[in-house]
């Protein structure tokens, strides 16, 4: 794999993570009590044994800087190689024209100067656990322009809505690109996960300029699906999308289920992500938990069942959290009653003492709320 | 340019009271805490304290040491020109010998210390468990323009001849030192933690070297003598919480307090953090059938079962229909279903069977339960 690069394709279509993207991309949303969403990404391609791996930020730089600091965490702080984080050359005021294929233009020296011969892009908010030596190697014999990464589905009609889905023919051939609206079952849904030359992808961004400054990666390999030849590669892993409020509060709460946990974090394939040098977690005298994750750091006196409780949290004594996610440094006052809710990090619930929402809606409290 | 302080950490000895802890490992390793080693303390009070330059004096079973403190990027402490560096017995040109003491161990690494140039040096040991800020003693140190400061706490005076134990004047100038007095007439102990100024220890040590009747022991030997030459020595009087875990006991004490309400050595300070190497694993998770109170339990573990007044490493099993309970479960075991397990410490990496039962909650002795065999301390 060491003749293989990384990029890692924050262009993620998410328009349904409303208040927690407020602040911070797709990528930097935290995730199951310690993690972030690019954890999964990076670590897929540090696991995979590719050491030059390229992040092109769209927008709301700070959080996701933060969290990727050196790339030591994801063992990327390099001599040779390692993580290079590019920004937008210049800003639009209008969103549209701020597409990952312009990033790659404004910084095409990068992808130009590596001397790996194959690319894998990825985007952020696909999470799994893959290996792509599988899917390179098959890329190699089958000698197609791109292969993309996808996995066979049938419950299309309630899951992964919005994703890409493809056409295959019975040659394996892409033929035509569709987004899933769920209007049937069973599906193709394109992983957004792309194989190919350097070579390729370089052509693929000169040619893309050409066509419009609007078209992002996914448009110009929709624009050329009928001239190239794009293969597929099939994942049968645990996948899940996070692309919306609900995605993200089920997708994490079913996480819970232990023997999914373990189809998404193994042994000899570890997620990474940085450390906080957080103490164990402290259990109190009145603690009762039930069905949770809680990361080291929080203090629990009070009532937790169902829920995922990330580091340094605060949960008083008399205080009860159902199927809730509590972010980071959040503080729940004694006596508090919370059902279904989202709580992003540094809220501090204290005056308000009872927040239920849906299963199917959660109530999501923006970061460094106090209520 | 002359630095201000550098620390040597004594991280060489084998710990013989904690038994088969430290069969393959150095005392200082001893897991503690949940998370911790007891060498995390010592470490990460240099970081905190902007102490930038850290020789580690190993020599007994050092190879998880030297993995463990690396470079020394978990605290910080891999920065240019300063980090840690680990200081085993090395041959030289007169030949090479094992370290036959704390002093000794110091004086064969006057080169290093010299390389560095500095004003004054602490001295440190990988014995104890306390936070404490190392500039406030060297400002101290700085402004009584003492030969030599040590640090002391006051301990029951019941206990005070385990001790070194100083006696001072109303300016805290030392004008005793008794190591471990039968009579104790003060209670003022010695931390073993130690500020000299170089060019004056540098002397003695020399000295100590040559002397072949010495044990070439600080507190036996280098103290003494320095006192008996009319040194200024002081002590610094420490107020925090500090403990020797040098035995099965006071290591399963010193856990204990952890759980206490009024503990004074507060790990979930942010200002104050106790850095250690960390583990890849998911958050803890703790089932549906889990019952835990007033605990302290780390990231990996999965917990089925009871959980009392215990303290759960990193990655551990707790299965259903167990008991835990006043008990110590350090990293990577596995207590499976139905093991009753009260007042004992299990070693890492060891699996409980099923339905066993081990220790006594009302008993008096604490139970050990290590890698290599059971044994009751």
């Amino acid at each position: 794999m060491r003749d293989a690069m990384g990029i890692i394709n924050l262009h993620d279509t998410s328009n349904g993570l409303l208040e927690l993207t407020n602040h911070r991309p797709v990528a930097a949303i935290p995730f199951l009590g310690r993690y972030r969403i690019i954890d999964f990404a990076l670590s897929n391609m540090v696991n995979s044994g590719i050491v030059n791996i390229g992040i092109f930020i769209q927008e709301k730089p700070r959080p996701l800087t933060e969290h990727l600091g050196t790339g030591a965490a994801w063992n990327l702080d390099r001599k040779k190689d390692g993580l290079f984080v590019f920004y937008p050359y210049y800003n639009s005021a209008n969103s549209m024209y701020m597409t990952e294929m312009r990033s790659f233009r404004e910084n095409i020296e990068y992808i130009k100067k590596s001397n790996q011969k194959y690319v894998i892009i990825s985007p952020s908010y696909m999470i799994c656990n893959i290996n792509y030596s599988d899917a390179l190697n098959y890329h190699r014999k089958t000698g197609a322009d791109i292969t993309i990464i996808y996995k066979k589905i049938n419950d299309a009609n309630v899951n992964f809505l919005n994703c890409q889905s493809l056409e295959i023919n019975n040659e394996g051939r892409v033929i035509g690109f569709s987004t899933n609206m769920g209007e049937k079952s069973e599906k193709n849904i394109s992983m957004e996960m792309y194989i190919m030359k350097r070579e390729f992808l370089l052509q693929l961004i000169n040619k893309s300029s050409q066509l419009s400054i609007l078209y992002s990666l996914k448009d110009t390999i929709n624009c050329f699906c009928k001239e190239i030849n794009i293969n597929v590669f099939e994942h049968s892993g645990y996948l899940e999308c996070i692309n919306s409020i609900k995605t993200y509060f089920h997708k994490s709460i079913e996480l819970l289920d232990v023997e999914k946990t373990k189809q998404l974090f193994k042994k000899e394939s570890p997620i990474y992500t940085v450390t906080k040098d957080n103490p164990p977690t402290k259990y109190g005298k009145n603690a009762i938990v039930k069905n949770s994750f809680i990361a080291n750091g929080a203090v629990i006196e009070g009532v937790v069942k169902n829920s995922i409780i990330f580091r340094g949290v605060k949960i008083g004594t008399g205080a009860v959290v159902k199927n809730c996610i509590i972010m980071g440094k959040c503080v729940i006052a004694e006596g508090v009653y919370m059902e279904n809710t989202i709580a992003d990090k540094h809220t501090v619930i204290s005056r308000v003492k009872k927040i239920i929402g849906y299963y199917d809606e959660p109530i999501v409290l923006e970061k460094n709320s106090i209520v | 340019m002359k630095k201000e302080i550098i620390a040597m950490l004594l991280a060489g000895g084998k710990g013989t009271r904690l038994g088969p802890l430290t069969k393959k490992l150095a005392k200082p390793a001893v897991y503690f805490g949940g998370k911790y080693r007891i060498i995390d303390f010592p470490l990460s009070n240099c970081a905190n304290s902007h102490i930038d330059i850290v020789g580690v004096l190993t020599q007994y079973e050092s190879i998880l040491l030297n993995s463990h403190i690396g470079v020394g990027a978990n605290w910080g402490l891999n920065t240019l020109k300063g980090g840690v560096t680990i200081l085993p017995p090395r041959e030289t040109e007169q030949g090479g010998q094992w370290y036959r003491g704390t002093a000794d161990a110091i004086y064969q690494n006057i080169d290093f210390i010299d390389n560095h140039n500095p004003e004054n040096v602490l001295i440190l040991s990988g014995d104890h468990i306390y936070k404490m800020d190392y500039s406030l003693m060297l400002d101290f140190h700085t402004e009584k323009e003492g030969d030599a400061t040590i640090a002391v706490i006051e301990v029951p005076i019941k206990e005070a001849s385990r001790f070194g134990i100083m006696n001072t004047d109303e300016t805290n100038r030392i004008c005793e030192f008794e190591e471990k007095p039968q009579y104790p007439q003060n209670n003022l102990a010695s931390m073993g933690i130690y500020i000299f100024k170089w060019s004056v220890l540098r002397d003695f040590l020399c000295e100590d070297a040559k002397d072949s009747q010495s044990e070439h022991d600080f507190g036996k030997n280098i103290i003494p003598k320095m006192l008996h030459e009319g040194k200024r020595m002081f002590a610094y009087k420490f107020n925090g919480y500090w403990k020797d875990v040098g035995t099965i006991e006071s290591l399963w004490e010193a856990n204990m307090d952890l759980l206490k309400d009024d503990n004074s050595l507060n790990l979930y300070d942010n200002n104050w953090k106790i850095y250690t190497d960390n583990v890849e694993c998911l958050p803890q998770y703790v089932s549906n059938d889990a019952v835990i109170k007033n605990s302290i339990i780390s990231q990996g573990s999965m917990i089925y079962g009871e959980v009392h007044n215990s303290i759960i490493f990193s990655e551990v099993y707790i299965g259903k229909g167990t008991k835990v309970v006043d008990s110590v479960i350090m990293p990577k075991s596995r207590i499976e279903d139905g093991a009753i397990i009260e007042k004992s410490i299990v070693d890492s990496e060891v699996v409980i069977n099923k339905n066993s039962k081990i220790g006594n909650k009302d008993g008096k002795e604490i139970f050990l339960i290590s890698q290599c065999e059971t044994e009751e301390i």
